[in-house]
């Protein structure tokens, strides 16, 4: 029990009487599970990382529903319908985490002897079997830590994140942690702190064929398994082997970016064994300036007695904890480029790709609408949490949605499930602001960058395009929402990929390499059904021309220069080295293509330009008017 | 940066803008961090507001016109009151800082 947190105890609570009464014969009282003797260990084979071992407690795991019924999700939601052949599940990739996991643990511990002697202030005796036992939560933390999954991942998050009972989760959870946690983690940290996981694991000791192992194997800490999914430890001198878990560098990325580019067939790797011969331990600081990590040791009962919070000091002007953290060295570098690189290069042909989030979008919006007309129906938070727990991706498939009495559901769905996408009709990025001195554009994009305002900025846009588009067809219905859903329109702002832990990059001190792609970076779509606007009698010609000159003020200086859409997507920054080897290893990526990429070279474009502009307006306006007829010609005369 | 935020948040002096209360703080590392500052700051570099010449944003200089255009705008009351304390108070934090 986590005595602050009530909300996260009675979600835990909950999860435990869901799974009791979905699956009686794993998690209820009368449970049979595991029936059979459990060996030692199996071999399961990986395409990615060969042949291997798994632990009886996570074959009790992975053979029970927790785990199962991650095979119906697939890892990148509906990029298949792009990709045909991207059709991995969260299954394989969560026994991938856990295997790169344990390789990245057992390397540390042969390479540096940090580890050994962190491991002496837990257990002065036998540190080795304190050790394996650290070892055993984190294969359990990387094996849980997606189990919070509904159907097609990350898109269903979006719809289950608004839910009240969650987001006052994800606050609790945040508080916890002492940084930002989504709701896709709070599932996973309570689904791990269940007693049912914790009965099935008591149960399939009892069922170990070797009585040696029976009687040898230790208890595993499930309290630290749960912090660990989400980043953090019981000890800060742990806080290591949380990083393997949760950071920016962490296995869960280093399987995600291999599996999702090899089931893709996109030509990206980067040097696993190079990762693991160089990563390492460092002593660091954990700031404490608020109490968050204070109150988190001290619900959790930290191991080895409650640690030691250092007061203020004048370097680091908070409280602190003394910690190790995972460390990659500057012989990585390399290594740390093609990660990087791979992230990007993920977003751009797989993440962000057009239809890709078309797909998701209509998904999306579908699973909205539905959980809205769960609500009306009587349904509370933890019914429509239930309902995504229980579903899969062939829910698309089922009753729920092709039956539902909300005919835009039914629509919807059949679209989703015939691949009738809508299409990009409108596109702009944020560094476009940088060439033009557009006024309009810069605080719309400047709303679009703040995440109280987003949501509502998106739903007033929208509002203000279905009002247009009832002035052009007035029978798309009463409301300008009717419009918006009938034609299959709406804003898209994706979120660019992050790489903020530039700490994890240094070593003693000394900066590696410094990634920071700048979340502002943002790319902004209108997407529709082409056929609905013919349907009716718009062209995307006249839908152009009346958005752009006659809409909304935000879109009067917002252009479709589909040239220009990746223009400066990617906003790596020096220093030089990481700068000058992204653009070489992009040409060799991608054999050549490198005209989309821009980088820039010491100050950014916006402030260059403004700063041009300011001295002499006209330049400016004759650029801007040189844009103008640019996109006329282009978008608009074809 | 941060931290001056955060020591502002933590103040109860009136006159103090609603948004300082709706800061948050991730405590992960040698300093805290805030998405919602970060997310500011960038938006002034983008929007041509601010320069900086680095990734890490340890320099910024603000366009000399926009200073004009800040330093012209009349706050009243507590709200001029509290600008000037943490103008003061921002001062020390980057004092302390070299």
């Amino acid at each position: 029990m986590l005595k602050e947190y009530p909300t996260l105890n009675s979600l835990v609570e909950q999860l435990d009487k869901y799974l009791e009464r979905t699956y009686p014969d794993y998690f209820g009282k009368t449970a049979v599970h595991p029936f059979l003797p459990l060996k030692s260990f199996k071999v399961i084979h990986d395409n990615l990382w060969g042949t291997n071992r798994f632990s009886w407690r996570e074959m009790a795991l992975i053979d029970s529903p927790l785990l199962q019924r991650l095979r119906g999700i697939h890892q990148t939601g509906l990029a298949y319908y792009v990709y045909p052949s991207a059709r991995h599940s969260r299954f394989e990739h969560s026994l991938g985490v856990t295997t790169v996991a344990s390789r990245a643990f057992d390397a540390l511990i042969q390479r540096s002897g940090d580890v050994l002697d962190i491991a002496t202030n837990f257990d002065k005796e036998n540190p080795a079997r304190y050790l394996s036992k650290l070892r055993d939560e984190l294969r359990l933390a990387a094996l849980l830590h997606d189990t919070g999954h509904s159907l097609h991942s990350h898109t269903s998050e979006i719809v289950y994140s608004d839910l009240p009972l969650l987001k006052k989760a994800a606050a609790e959870l945040t508080a916890l942690a002492g940084r930002r946690k989504g709701t896709g983690e709070v599932i996973s940290f309570c689904l791990s702190r269940t007693r049912a996981v914790a009965e099935l694991l008591a149960r399939a000791k009892d069922h170990l064929i070797d009585a040696k192992a029976r009687q040898s194997s230790e208890q595993v800490d499930l309290d630290n398994i749960s912090l660990l999914i989400i980043g953090r430890s019981r000890h800060p001198y742990l806080q290591f082997v949380a990083d393997i878990i949760s950071s920016d560098l962490d296995a869960d990325k280093l399987d995600y970016l291999l599996r999702d580019a090899s089931f893709a067939g996109l030509p990206l790797r980067y040097d696993i064994d190079r990762y693991l011969y160089t990563v390492g331990v460092a002593e660091d600081i954990l700031l404490d300036g608020e109490g968050y990590l204070e109150r988190l040791y001290r619900a959790v009962g930290a191991v080895d007695g409650i640690p030691t919070k250092h007061k203020a000091s004048e370097n680091t002007r908070f409280p602190y904890y003394e910690t190790y953290r995972l460390r990659l060295p500057r012989q990585a570098m390399s290594t740390i480029e093609q990660i990087v690189i791979c992230k990007f290069m993920l977003y751009s042909y797989i993440y962000h790709h057009a239809k890709v989030r078309a797909a998701e979008g209509l998904l999306a919006r579908m699973l909205i609408r539905a959980a809205g007309h769960w609500r009306l129906s009587g349904a509370k938070d933890t019914d429509i949490l239930e309902k995504f727990l229980d579903m899969t991706d062939s829910a698309l498939d089922g009753t729920e949605f092709r039956e539902c009495k909300d005919k835009a559901v039914v629509y919807y769905c059949n679209r989703i499930r015939t691949r009738l996408l809508p299409r990009e009709v409108f596109g702009f990025v944020s560094s476009m602001f940088s060439h033009v001195q557009g006024e309009i554009l810069a605080n719309f994009i400047s709303v679009l960058l703040d995440p109280e305002r987003r949501g509502e900025t998106i739903k007033q846009f929208e509002t203000v395009l279905g009002e247009e588009l009832l002035t052009l067809d007035s029978t798309l219905g009463s409301e300008p929402a009717d419009a918006i859903w009938r034609t299959g329109m709406w804003l898209d702002v994706p979120g660019p990929p992050k790489f903020e832990n530039t700490h994890l990059l240094e070593s003693r001190g000394v900066p590696t390499g410094a990634a920071q792609p700048v979340n502002s970076r943002r790319s902004v779509t209108i997407n529709t059904y082409e056929e609905a606007l013919e349907r009716h009698s718009l062209s995307r010609r006249v839908v152009f021309k009346t958005l752009s000159l006659s809409c909304c003020p935000h879109i009067r200086q917002v252009f479709a220069l589909r040239r220009d859409k990746y223009f400066s997507r990617f906003a790596i920054t020096p220093p030089p080295r990481l700068l000058a080897a992204l653009t070489y290893k992009r040409r060799n990526l991608l054999g050549g293509r490198v005209g989309d990429v821009h980088f820039p070279e010491g100050r950014d474009d916006g402030v260059r330009q403004f700063r041009n502009a300011a001295a002499d307006q006209r330049p400016a306006e004759a650029r801007l008017l040189c844009q103008l007829l640019e996109i006329a010609r282009y978008d608009l005369l074809g | 940066m941060a931290s001056a935020f955060l020591r502002l948040r933590e103040e109860n002096a009136p006159g103090k803008p609603a948004f300082l209360g709706h800061l948050r703080f991730d405590w992960d590392g040698r300093y805290p961090r805030s998405q919602e500052s970060s997310d500011y700051i960038h938006a002034l570099h983008f929007t041509g507001c601010v320069g900086a010449s680095n990734p890490s944003y340890d320099e910024i200089s603000l366009n000399p016109k926009l200073g004009e255009l800040w330093s012209s705008q009349k706050l009243e009351g507590d709200l001029s009151k509290f600008m000037d304390y943490a103008m003061k108070q921002v001062e020390a934090e980057f004092a302390n800082a070299h």
